[in-house]
């Protein structure tokens, strides 16, 4: 057991975090290790497999677990192929491995597993089991609708997914018991399951133990001479103090984006601040008029609030990455990455949304449409960054609508993104906005085609008329996603889209919805 | 249950890149091409040399042994020299002391090239008659006779993409150097034999015996590890060799996209001619497919495109004319089905467009060119399809599945439904199963017999998912009447089976399951010898059942038997061989008996597609597929769901796009989609065919089942079309190349609207 007053010195160089129900303290480790590498290649942890490298298939899926606000256990699935090992400071990481009771019996997760033939070759499973293991985790009893949506991250190759559907709606079907007992207990058994990692009141003993009072920096000097840094603030007086202290450095919230580049190419001399412990930086804030989003609260987070707001918007939430992912990706780092297909800048736009920027102690406010200038220019000073977004709640008469048009439902980038919003009144259009995503080099406003629907009747005409326009506001380009032809074209249709919305309901316009009523 | 099923769910199966390295391993990496064809200039190295932790360097001119690794034609070197014809092609490789090191010192390299002109589609070598291999033409009757006397005539072109293989396991090979000047090498291949002579002769070894390749299990494969993992055990084999010390190359996603194989993409430029009733009378193809820039298995895969040119139908006139293109691209290589895929859904454009030129249901037009047996039953090979499965099956599903009544509802929903269209259809398979390369049909085994009655398992087969261990061991549980716990499963290894073929084909338990079965049989013939020795009863006597030996009126264990007959010196292992009957196949004339026999299937796939965007989804699939007498239904099972849906992410989503460098643009998982969890439809019902045993004497009368199902995929392609047709007035026939991404989709849509 750690002794808390370990913790005296200002700032703290190694990491501290829960692996196999013991705490590992990893004094300055390479901060380019990411948590895939550090459990095949030093935690002889070799379930856990990279199939990858970048988040995109779920083979590496393992699950955090810590205390949440209300002192909840929380487990949340991440890809440990992108994240640089740091990111596990004070969490439990739990694997494949853990999951076993000391006598060998296997979890319900992985006996369902078994017995519905749910793995082939078997090299995306150990990544299924701890999607489903965190799906059970959470107490639900999730439908095929809610397993399928825990595991649109986890990609297989050979089993077209049937088994491992019905395996995971026959574990959750049955009244599953909340343990399983070991037969042949060890002495000193951890806990009551028999698992000793998986134990929630040994598991909240230890994430208690290494609760974190003191800044994280930690220092690794290359062979070449340079030094590394990578550095974890908890409060935004520590986060303003380094961005004093060193020049350009990396900020890491979610890592989803970044988290490849530092793993895969380790720079020299570089300093990476990972923001998202900052607690001022974290949290959602609600009033009578908008919703206010700390920067580096996570798109799972933030999903259940918007979707209550706008269901659209939700939908783009669910199909944004994967569930292990959206745990970890922040909506202040996907504005600040500025990808020309962002979903949620294309939401957060059309709905007039607003940003706080900060540096030091001087904050200021603009449109998220403001922020970017171009095609990877954002109006960002030098130690300048995203506090807080805020985004208006909707109106009497508004109407928003947000669409996403890839060659895969889920987990798949935008070929185009659309959302669209207005108030109507008297069937009128007013105060409209048009945003796509995928049709310049970064998401914009349609301004011809919202000048051409202001004021005008909400008819098929005006959108006719409207999106014509559509080809004054953008020269999309042809790439691997999809053609000019084919943005323009589609961009045009989900105008149509919108407009058929007030005429017919969800299932007779997207496939999807017409998919969950059919039969 | 798959034999490993325990070890996948709790992260203990081992791969190759799980296994303990021996100190001092290295890591390899490597300097490839960046253009698709140039000569190479200057290729320096020194400061790749000079990187940290770098300790060996090699190139074309460190090859002991011929700078070669394919067998087929000579014309895949292991490391290019002077000339580059793709990118991501092998220069150079780096072993370091971690993977980081050994991919940073390959960024070190100076490398000049002098572009020449590359030849990167179908088209542009067809143009410019840029071939790999001599064109094919396989012919029956007077095909352009029939063409000009028959009533009506259709002709077009159509294309149909390549797919990645997107196995979860990249390519990986572990080499450990031997005292002895030898090598062993742990690989994640389907033909450790190949591996064994590329590295011999690579190595300039005497002895292909000297090399030991072993393969416990695969993480995934379908196709892509028959020979493309051969480069990667070579270079790891090489510098293992050079050092002294054990070498791993493992790839990268990203690496393995741009440098191995993929499936084969085609061009097919048809004419049909046929009656009022839809029966094909005369067909001429020309098959045009992209295959990179060396031969590889090309040769073999567009043979199987020929001889599946006709899927389930009679073509009493045909030329099928197959041209094998050479483009600056990645070699394309074997990949479930095999070339099948690619002219079946040739064939069943065509049926569609019979149809919908007619104004039939593309249904009656399949089921009136069936094969017959009797009458119209020769294949344009001279094979007869002697079985009546087809008619059965087709049938069968046709009701199970209320084909006809959903027609008509889907036509009624489609009248009502402005955006959303529905689409259906019923597609057939039939399968030739054999390799068509002949002397390939061959399976050696071992098994050993200890004196606690239980049994070591070998054969040449690999297991890369689809549960052949598991067949194998059933099937030697069953011939010694044991329970499957007894039997140890093991990995397949040189050392133990020799010149094992490769597992390809989907003949993998079809001939080490009857290798096994022989050397089963074999050891279970000298105890029943024994016993009727040492008890004195006549041989017929003795018999196994349920872990237990009745030799005359008494009962002994299996296991007292085995103990005895070992005190007695009986011998207790045996090593079994098959080689398939019956096959012929006169490569040159395109005539003979290819095949042993066929695997039939079908499927009946609806789709929905928005009419705005193209966007689509499966709605329900119906199966009904042949497996013979199923030797393990579950498995079976699992391989044609996997089949099905991996041949509707061909078909639909998995697009491979080369930029005008040849690079590949869709080299990763965020940009290349293969089907996620919510594609595998809410309705999805598979059945068996399972009362039909296998007419030929096949392992318990079982049927392959890897590759068949994958053409089943078509329906949901078919159905798509289908849904398309429904958006316009059904004058225009939809056209509609694969895959049919939403932009296609709605492409094909705007063209049936522009008249």
């Amino acid at each position: 057991m750690p002794n808390l007053t370990s913790f005296n010195s200002p700032e703290d160089s190694a990491i501290r975090f829960v692996l196999g129900g013991e705490i590992k303290t990893l004094p300055n480790i390479d901060p380019s290790m990411t948590i895939l590498r550090y459990l095949r290649e030093i935690g002889n942890r070799t379930g856990t497999k990279e199939a990858c490298g970048e988040g995109g298939c779920g083979a590496c899926t393992v699950v955090l677990a810590d205390l949440d606000n209300d002192g909840q256990l929380r487990y949340r699935t991440i890809n440990s192929c992108l994240h640089p090992l740091p990111q596990v400071d004070g969490q439990a990481l739990l694997t494949v491995e853990d999951l076993k009771t000391i006598d060998g019996h296997l979890h319900p997760v992985q006996q369902a597993l078994v017995e519905a033939h749910a793995s082939q070759c078997g090299y995306c499973t150990p990544g299924i089991v701890m999607s489903l293991f965190a799906l059970y985790q959470s107490g639900d009893h999730p439908d095929r609708e809610a397993i399928v949506n825990a595991l649109t991250g986890n990609l297989c190759r050979c089993t077209g997914y049937r088994p491992i559907i019905d395996a995971a709606l026959c574990l959750f079907e049955s009244d599953r018991p909340t343990v399983v007992e070991g037969n042949q207990r060890m002495n000193q058994s951890p806990g009551s399951s028999g698992r000793l990692v998986t134990d929630d009141s040994i598991l909240r003993k230890l994430l208690d133990s290494i609760k974190r009072s003191h800044r994280l920096s930690i220092q690794e000097s290359t062979s070449t001479g340079k030094t590394n840094r990578y550095l974890l603030p908890v409060n935004l007086a520590e986060l303003s103090d380094m961005l004093g202290q060193y020049e350009n450095p990396v900020l890491l919230a979610g890592g989803t984006d970044i988290g490849p580049l530092v793993s895969q190419k380790p720079q020299n001399n570089e300093t990476i601040i990972f923001i998202g412990k900052v607690k001022e930086l974290r949290g959602m804030v609600l009033s009578d008029s908008s919703i206010t989003i700390g920067a580096a609260t996570t798109l799972t987070e933030v999903y259940p609030v918007i979707a209550r707001y706008y269901p659209a918007f939700g939908e783009l939430l669910l199909r944004f990455g994967s569930p292990a992912v959206r745990n970890l990706a922040t909506i202040g780092g996907n504005i600040a990455g500025r990808s020309p297909v962002s979903d949620t800048a294309t939401a957060l736009i059309a709905l007039d949304s607003t940003m706080a920027v900060r540096v030091g102690s001087t904050q200021r406010t603009l449109s998220v449409e403001a922020f970017q200038i171009g095609a990877k220019h954002d109006v960002l000073a030098p130690g300048e960054f995203i506090e807080s977004i805020s985004l208006p709640l909707p109106k009497e008469g508004s109407m928003f609508s947000a669409y996403k048009i890839t060659k895969r439902h889920d987990c798949d980038i935008a070929a185009i993104a659309a959302a669209f919003s207005m108030e109507l009144k008297d069937n009128r259009i007013h105060q409209v906005r048009v945003c796509y995503g995928g049709m310049s080099p970064y998401v914009k406003r349609a301004t011809h085609c919202e000048r051409a629907l202001t004021g005008m009747p909400w008819t098929p005409d005006t959108i006719e008329t409207a999106g014509q326009l559509l080809e004054k506001d953008f020269e999309p380009t042809t790439d691997r996603r999809a053609s000019s032809g084919y943005r323009m074209l589609v961009a045009k249709n989900l105008l149509q889209r919108w407009y058929f919305e007030s005429t017919l309901p969800p299932e007779s316009l997207q496939v999807r919805a017409y998919q969950k009523t059919y039969e | 249950m798959h034999d490993s099923a325990r070890l996948h769910v709790t992260g203990e199966a081992d791969y190759v890149d799980d296994l303990p390295v021996p100190a001092l391993t290295l890591y390899a990496a490597f300097g490839v091409s960046q253009y698709a064809n140039a000569r190479v200039t200057t290729l320096d190295l020194e400061r790749v040399r000079q990187s940290p932790g770098v300790a060996s360097v090699v190139t074309a001119h460190d090859i002991p042994g011929e700078n070669l690794i394919s067998f087929i034609q000579a014309d895949e070197p292991v490391f290019a020299s002077t000339h580059v014809e793709c990118v991501g092609q092998p220069l150079f490789a780096v072993a370091a002391q971690s993977f980081q090191q050994a991919r940073a010192a390959i960024d070190c390299a100076r490398v000049e090239y002098e572009p020449l002109v590359s030849v990167l589609t179908v088209e542009q070598a067809l143009a410019d008659d840029s071939f790999i291999l001599p064109s094919k033409r396989l012919s029956r009757g007077n095909a352009t006779h029939a063409l000009e006397s028959a009533t009506h005539h259709l002709e077009g072109q159509l294309q149909v993409g390549g797919q990645e293989h997107f196995y979860f396991e990249s390519q990986v090979s572990l080499a450990i150097p031997n005292d002895n000047g030898g090598i062993c090498i742990h690989s994640a291949t389907q033909y450790p034999s190949h591996i064994q002579q590329a590295v011999a002769r690579v190595l300039g070894l005497k002895r292909i015996s000297d090399v030991t390749v072993m393969c416990r299990r695969i993480g995934g494969a379908f196709g892509g590890k028959e020979t493309q993992s051969t480069l990667f055990a070579c270079v790891a084999a090489l510098l293992a060799a050079k050092t002294g010390q054990a070498v791993k190359c493992r790839l990268t996603r990203q690496e393995d996209m741009v440098m191995t194989g993929k499936r084969h993409d085609f061009i097919a430029l048809y004419q049909v001619g046929f009656d009022d009733e839809g029966r094909i009378e005369g067909y001429r193809v020309e098959l045009s497919s992209r295959c990179g820039m060396s031969a590889d298995l090309s040769g073999f895969i567009n043979d199987r495109a020929m001889l599946h040119s006709d899927n389930c139908y009679f073509l009493p006139h045909v030329t099928i004319n197959s041209h094998r293109c050479k483009t600056n691209t990645v070699s394309n290589t074997a990949f479930r089905g095999f070339g099948a895929p690619q002219a079946i859904w040739v064939m069943e454009q065509i049926i569609d467009e019979i149809a919908r030129y007619l104004g039939q249901d593309p249904l009656d037009i399949r089921k009136r060119n069936f094969y017959e047996p009797g009458r119209r039953s020769t294949t344009p090979y001279g094979m007869r399809v002697e079985d009546p499965l087809l008619h059965e099956i087709v049938s069968r599903l046709e009701t199970d599945a209320r084909y006809r009544e959903r027609r008509a509802e889907i036509e009624d929903f489609n009248r009502h439904s402005p955006i959303l269209k529905r689409g259906l259809a019923l597609t057939p398979v039939k399968y030739g199963v054999a390799f068509t390369q002949t002397h390939l049909n061959q399976a050696g085994a071992l098994v050993h017999l200890y004196i606690d009655g239980s049994v070591y398992l070998n054969h040449g087969g690999t297991e890369m998912g689809q549960g052949l261990y598991t067949k194998v061991a059933q099937v030697v549980a069953e011939e010694l009447q044991i329970d499957m716990g007894r039997i140890t499963i093991s990995a397949a290894d040189t050392s133990k089976v020799p010149n094992a073929s490769a597992t390809a084909a989907s003949v993998g338990s079809d001939l080490n399951g009857k290798a096994a079965q022989a050397a089963a049989r074999t050891i279970k013939l000298r105890l029943v010898e024994f016993a009727a020795k040492h008890f004195n009863i006549r041989p017929e006597e003795v018999v196994f059942s349920n872990n237990r030996v009745s030799i005359g009126s008494q009962q002994i264990s299996f296991q007292e038997l085995v103990a005895l007959a070992y005190h007695e010196r009986i011998s207790l292992s045996a090593t079994g061989f098959y080689r398939t009957p019956e096959i012929e196949f006169d490569r040159s004339k395109f005539t003979g008996r290819p095949f042993l026999y066929f695997s039939y299937g079908a499927a009946v796939s609806e789709v929905a597609i928005d009419t705005l965007t193209g966007e689509n989804t499966l709605l329900k699939v119906d199966i009904l597929h042949d497996c013979g007498r199923s030797l393990n239904p579950a498995i079976d099972r699992g391989q044609i769901e996997g089949a099905f849906l991996q041949g509707a992410g061909w078909l639909t989503m998995e697009e491979l796009i080369w930029n005008d460098a040849g690079v590949l643009q869709t080299n990763t998982s965020s940009s290349y989609k293969i089907p996620a969890c919510r594609d595998c439809p809410v309705h999805f019902n598979v059945e068996l065919l399972e009362t039909t045993p296998n007419r030929k004497d096949t392992v318990f009368s079982s049927k392959a089942v890897g590759e068949p199902p994958f053409m089943l995929a078509i329906s949901v392609f078919q159905a798509i079309k289908d849904a398309i047709a429904a958006a316009g007035n059904r004058c225009r026939r939809p056209q509609l190349d694969a895959p049919a991404t939403p932009e296609r989709i709605l492409n094909a849509i705007q063209d049936i609207h522009s008249t």
